[in-house]
């Protein structure tokens, strides 16, 4: 593997994004200053604590959580994100493609996407808790949710747009429904549903700590909740701090590997 | 190919009809090479949908090798005027696709593209993505495209719009060695005078969704500048203008 020399452009992008986070950490250590550890922890309280709080958190054993850390709790609440997306990508993106390509399966689904669409995804959570108790899809219901609505109306709309460009070129050449899905549509939608995937994956992550503060046994969301409650606001910021930077790279992943499967778009 | 007194009416958003093709008919024999040209909005793409099963007639019948036309199929070839190669598949793999739909055997399969990416010029860009082409090669894909999975009529709405007078006089190069080669009948839509002339053998003019002259272009091939000079072509032109309402002193 080669290294190639950064272009100017990324480095200029480099250097100011660094500038940029450094101003942040200069502003927040000024904020700092004049007010008091419970209110607002100085920066370098919030990285001893990702330094200590990180492997191993012994006063989560207090509260019957497990002591693993941070790094524990981020990959529970990671994978609750994650396997909400990737079922609610599951459940989407069928329905958004069949909608797409057939009139009456649009008008059927149509109206139901728009009532779900309007509803604040939030005040579903007690349902999950009835329905699926303390389990993994109780905490990944709201993203089931959502990413399931954000993939069914974005595959519906990138199929139609597909489907005038590139069916009837397909069906002249002799295309079957079967091609016509899976070497047209799926292929043609995938630089939108991408993007989509990014978004109901940021949103993942709110739903997952949000359904773990309200009800569950472990994940980040859980942790936050422990620390907020003995007022250890350094600890709740680096365990926000350390999620944000997770949800970055996961983010970071998705893009990187979206353009390698997009690589032939315009 | 044949039309038999093919209708289409058409309703616009305020509610006012609009004929689209009013008693349509002709035959195009096997082999022919036809230019539908007429002023845009005129019912040629009508036409052309029509033939390719796009769109079906109010009344009349399209038949295609004594088959009447019920949807579209591999038998009847479409290059579109807008750029329709699958923007996800390399070069090779656009030309291959009807190949694949149809279960032509791999090797066949193999031996077809190479042998139309080496008439286009573009053995080259094989592995290439259709971004990575000019908007000539691009057509040139499409063309290949079409004429590889063999289909008996080749349509082609308006396929070299939007291209210079040099680059769309090496696609029509390329586009009459394809035919000559394959004997395909092609009805070619056009709003250009000068490429009816140097294309077709015959040529309809379509006003308000009817066939209104149909002027036989019997002058030789190939069509050089020279034959494009001669008596024969200026009358084809003038018969041609004059049928399309074009007066004789502007």
């Amino acid at each position: 593997m080669s290294w190639h020399r950064p272009d100017a452009g990324t480095v200029r992008r480099l250097a100011l994004g660094t500038l940029g986070i450094a101003a942040f950490v200069l502003l927040w250590w000024l904020i700092s200053l004049g007010a008091r550890e419970v209110q607002v922890p100085d920066p370098s309280s919030v990285l001893s604590s990702v330094r200590e709080n990180f492997w191993t958190t012994d006063a989560l054993e207090f509260v019957n959580l497990p002591s693993g850390g941070f790094a524990s709790s981020l990959l529970a609440t990671g994978k609750a994100a994650m396997l909400g997306v990737l079922i609610g990508t599951c459940l989407g993106l069928p329905i958004g493609i069949l909608a797409g390509r057939s009139r009456l399966v649009r008008m059927l689904v149509e109206p139901p996407l728009m009532v779900l669409g309007v509803v604040p995804v939030v005040v579903l959570l007690p349902f999950m808790n009835i329905w699926f108790g303390n389990s993994i899809i109780a905490q990944a219901g709201l993203t089931i949710f959502y990413a399931t609505l954000v993939m069914a109306v974005t595959a519906k709309s990138a199929t139609m747009n597909a489907l005038g460009k590139y069916e009837k070129f397909g069906r002249s050449l002799g295309a079957s429904e079967r091609a016509l899905v899976f070497s047209i549509s799926l292929p043609a939608i995938a630089p939108a549903m991408v993007g989509s995937l990014r978004v109901a994956m940021a949103a993942a992550w709110g739903f997952t700590v949000i359904a773990e503060i309200l009800g569950a046994n472990k994940g980040i969301g859980r942790v936050i909740q422990v620390f907020a409650t003995i007022q250890a606001t350094a600890d709740v910021i680096a365990a926000l701090l350390c999620l944000g930077v997770v949800a970055l790279i996961v983010d970071a992943v998705i893009a990187r590997v979206g353009r390698w499967y997009t690589s032939w778009q315009e | 190919m044949e039309l038999r007194d093919v209708n289409r009416e058409f309703t616009q958003a305020s509610g006012e009809h609009i004929r689209g093709m009013d008693g349509v008919s002709f035959t195009i024999p096997q082999g022919q090479f036809v230019c539908i040209l007429g002023p845009s909005g005129q019912g040629k793409s009508t036409l052309i949908n029509m033939v390719a099963g796009f769109d079906t007639p109010d009344s009349g019948e399209v038949v295609v090798n004594g088959r009447p036309v019920r949807g579209p199929g591999p038998d009847r070839g479409v290059v579109f005027q807008r750029d329709t190669l699958f923007l996800w598949k390399r070069v090779a793999d656009n030309i291959e696709f009807g190949l694949k739909a149809r279960g032509v055997p791999k090797a066949e399969r193999k031996e077809t593209v190479d042998r139309y990416l080496k008439f286009i010029g573009l053995e080259k860009f094989a592995r290439a993505w259709p971004k990575e082409l000019s908007g000539g090669m691009r057509r040139r894909v499409a063309i290949a495209a079409v004429f590889a999975n063999d289909p008996e009529v080749l349509l082609m709405d308006e396929p070299f719009v939007g291209l210079d007078y040099v680059l769309r006089a090496a696609l029509h190069e390329v586009l009459l060695e394809l035919w000559s080669r394959t004997e395909k009948t092609v009805m070619f839509v056009t709003h250009d005078i000068d490429e009816a002339l140097a294309l077709g053998d015959r040529v309809l003019v379509v006003q308000s969704g009817r066939i209104v002259r149909d002027v036989p272009l019997d002058f030789e091939r190939p069509r050089t500048l020279e034959v494009l000079e001669s008596q024969e072509a200026a009358h084809a032109r003038v018969a041609i203008l004059r049928s399309m309402g074009v007066p004789d002193a502007v």
